[in-house]
């Protein structure tokens, strides 16, 4: 009977012109979605679009700021900064040369130019402008390994002479760091430009630095460092892996985010149809022609709550398939072989899923929260028969959760664990990882979780069975 | 056989009684009428019968299952239309229909069956937001008489149909107490409407059942017409027995067809010029009136 019931009130809901306005939104904003990450991206995933300094400007300044300047020095400083600027220009945005020029050219540019007459001056700056321009980075790192190594050796005898100086051992210490880091640059051929290798190993070293001076008192400090791990772990496996898990303009990132992009989408989906289901009936009387026939409330009532989970699955489905086409159209498929990484708190390990299994587990980790507010909405409904009010408090709830959570976090209202909408957060436990909320955990959600839904579940139950059906 | 039993229902809403202790049984191929004016009670009283509101006390038993304790055994016995025909503006009239009967084992060619009885054929696959309310109303009684219900009950079901649809529906549902010895309930807020097809009427008033009788009772009340007549004088004590003055010119009295011939034969005679006789249509006040008097004098 019970999936009659739901045929019936799917049914109702295909016949809604609602629904499809809110699907056709939604599959328009699938649409609009890919499409510009398809124009605004390059190949390597890098935003074509970013703020770029305006190199034309800065030349002006500095222009205006020579005819001011009367000593030959700062004017010699001056023209050197413009003539590295021209140059850069040269370079594209991305590339290494464009990020480090003033590092590599600057000494050679300056003597150059404070040395006219001096040959040999211009003639080490046309050979390194040549390495330069030939993309031959590995000559550029090598010198600076060299520089670094030359650093370490003073200071360590300078350690030797004084006696426990604690600001030289520190610096020995970075100095070391760097050092490995370049000698992992010339080996791996790591430069420093804006590709994904470079990203990773930046965001590596800065997170093993951060972790080093990180403290693990307190729960937030604790949280901290675990997301630090995790930013360490995920770039060191891609370091080591060599692939671009993280671009964001691939079939995988974009079917992996459904969850999150389109929340806004399933939850209105979901409390539109639950409003739609329970109000309108009341409100057009069309609830008698359904509570006469022999049916009890009870199975009435459930095939509604199923009938709204139906579509919300049949809504999360319609997206997911969208977006693979537009994927694959925009994007090609192959990404779909490389899987996506996660980082497992747990474990302390990277793991790499398929897109679908990883989509799959966030869906899941989703449906709690679904399965809350779609529940508050029929409640709400029946208690009040007004759409507005059943659909609004929910959303209400369903938005600023995020904030209220935040609120607790930062004046430490450690009781609002209770909250009911702080109990439905079951993606914040994805991958053994923890909620911001010192106390917050899987096992109290999932026992305070279950406690509202009963609760709640069985005062809808009752309500139902026992509210008279008003003159219209 | 028994097919409805009302035992002393009420239904209070707040402080607010809204029908006070109702009581009647229902046997089948019976029609019964509930007659009463707007806010009387009827309404109210078919949604207990439906289980649509809960009973503040009594008992309703249809086929000896209580509508509360045993509503879907209860429930599947009946088709009812309350308030409205409320039907999916949305849908077609075929697909309400359908929806309707997929709760019982029912078949297409039934739901064509009942949709030319009510002569909906030509539109039942419009949208039911372009019906007419006789073309719901017809709909509605559509959908509630697909599953053969062993009670039917009709809340205004007259309401928006033309002369036309009021004759076809009282032969159906004639029909429906005779040959497949349905029960029947329709509510009404004017008598005349069902006077001629009712074999028992329940008359409600405030929510007080004011009558429960049988056809032939009412009828008796009902019976000695008001007659009003235009005379020269209306100082008539010596002639006529009961009457009312209504002006200088105007008089009403009660009286039969046979007996008024007599009366104004009576006037006649005693040089009192009759200038109109006109028979005044009872309104359901009148009736009430009637009714109440008629319960006191028994
Ligand atoms: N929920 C309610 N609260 C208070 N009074 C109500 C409620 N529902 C109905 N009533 C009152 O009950 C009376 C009977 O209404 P109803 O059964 O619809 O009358 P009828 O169908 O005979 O016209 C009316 O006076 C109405 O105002
Ligand atoms: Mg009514």
């Amino acid at each position: 009977m019970i999936f009659r019931l739901m045929k019936i009130e799917v049914k109702k809901v295909f016949k809604r012109k609602s629904i499809y306005v809110i699907w056709g939104l939604m599959l328009l904003f699938c649409f609009v979605n890919s499409f510009l990450y398809f124009r605004d991206y390059d190949d390597e995933g890098r935003y074509l679009y970013s703020k770029e300094e305006d190199i034309n400007e800065e030349i002006k300044a500095l222009e205006e700021e020579k005819e001011k300047v009367q000593n030959t020095n700062a004017t010699t400083i001056i023209k050197t900064k413009i003539e590295l600027l021209k140059l850069k220009k040269k370079f594209s945005k991305d590339s290494w040369q464009y990020a480090k020029i003033n590092d590599y050219l600057y000494d050679a540019v300056y003597e150059k130019n404070i040395r006219s007459e001096d040959n040999a001056a211009l003639e080490r700056y046309q050979k390194l402008l040549v390495k330069f321009k030939n993309n031959d980075y590995l000559y550029f790192l090598k010198q600076d390994r060299d520089n670094i190594t030359n650093q370490i050796k003073e200071i360590k005898k300078e350690i030797l002479a004084s006696d426990e100086d604690l600001f030289l051992e520190r610096e020995l210490k970075q100095k070391e760091e760097t050092l490995k880091v370049l000698n992992f640059r010339i080996k791996n051929h790591i430069r420093e430009d804006t590709g994904y290798l470079n990203q990773a190993l930046v965001c590596y070293v800065q997170a093993r630095e951060e972790m080093q001076e990180g403290k693990k008192n307190t729960y937030q400090e604790r949280i901290h460092y675990q997301e630090l791990k995790k930013e360490k772990k995920i770039n060191e496996f891609i370091l080591k892996s060599r692939v671009n898990y993280q671009k964001e303009n691939t079939v995988n990132a974009l079917i992996f985010g459904i969850m999150n992009d389109y929340e806004f989408f399933f939850v209105v989906i979901l409390l539109m149809v639950s409003a739609m289901m329970i109000c309108d009936e009341y409100q057009t009387g069309t609830f008698k022609f359904l509570l006469i026939k022999p049916v009890s409330r009870f199975i009435i009532i459930l095939s509604k709550y199923f009938t709204s989970l139906l579509i919300l699955g049949f809504s999360v489905l319609l997206v997911f398939c969208f977006q693979f086409i537009l994927g694959g159209i925009f994007f090609g498929l192959d990404s779909l072989n490389l899987g996506v990484i996660v980082y497992d708190y747990g474990l302390d390990k990277v793991l790499v899923l398929h897109v679908f299994l990883a989509f799959f587990y966030s869906f899941l980790a989703k449906l709690p929260f679904y399965l809350m507010i779609g529940l508050i909405c029929l409640l709400l409904g029946v208690l009040t028969t007004s759409t507005v009010t059943s659909m609004m408090i929910p959303l209400m709830l369903a938005i600023f959760s995020p904030f209220m959570l935040d609120v607790a976090v930062s004046h430490q209202l450690y009781w609002m664990k209770y909250l009911p909408n702080f109990t439905w957060r079951f993606s914040d436990y994805l991958f053994a990882s923890s909620s911001k909320l010192e106390g917050l955990g899987f096992q109290f959600s999932c026992i305070w979780y279950s406690i509202y839904f009963v609760i709640l579940f069985f005062f809808l139950v009752k309500l139902f069975q026992r509210r008279d059906i008003q003159n219209v | 056989m028994l097919v409805l039993e009302c035992r002393n229902v009420f239904k209070k809403i707040g402080h607010h009684v809204i029908v006070s202790d109702l009581s009647f049984s229902l046997n089948e191929g019976d029609i019964l009428g509930f007659i009463g004016p707007n806010g009387a009670g009827k309404t109210t009283s078919i949604k207990m019968m439906v289980g649509l509101q809960s009973l503040s006390g009594g008992s309703i038993k249809i086929f000896g299952y209580d509508i509360r304790k045993d509503f879907t055994k209860a429930i599947r016995q009946v088709g009812a239309i309350v308030e409205n025909p409320d039907m999916y503006m949305y849908l077609t009239g075929y697909e309400n229909l359908k929806i309707a009967a997929s709760f019982y084992q029912i078949d297409a060619s039934r739901i064509d069956e009942v949709v030319r009885m009510v002569g909906l054929e030509g539109r039942i696959h419009e949208k039911v937001k372009n019906y007419s309310l006789g073309m719901r109303q017809r709909l509605g009684i559509a959908a509630s008489i697909l599953h053969h219900p062993k009670l039917l009950i009709l809340d205004e079901p007259l309401n928006g149909l033309d002369p036309e649809g009021i004759r076809e529906l009282k032969d159906i549902l004639l029909r429906l107490a005779h040959e497949d010895k349905m029960a029947i309930i329709v509510s009404s807020h004017i008598l005349s409407e069902l006077e001629s097809f009712c074999n028992r009427v329940c008359i409600f008033s405030r929510g007080h059942v004011l009558k429960n009788a049988t056809i032939e009772e009412i009828k008796k009340i009902t019976e000695k017409e008001v007659y009003q007549l235009e005379v020269s004088s209306t100082k008539l004590d010596s002639i006529l027995s009961s009457y009312l003055v209504i002006d200088e010119a105007h008089i009403e009295l009660s009286s039969t067809k046979e007996n008024i011939v007599n009366i104004l034969k009576a006037l006649l005679l005693n040089d009192v010029l009759v200038y109109e006789v006109k028979k005044k249509v009872l309104g359901l006040e009148d009736v009430f009136l009637k009714v109440m008097e008629a319960s006191h004098d028994f």
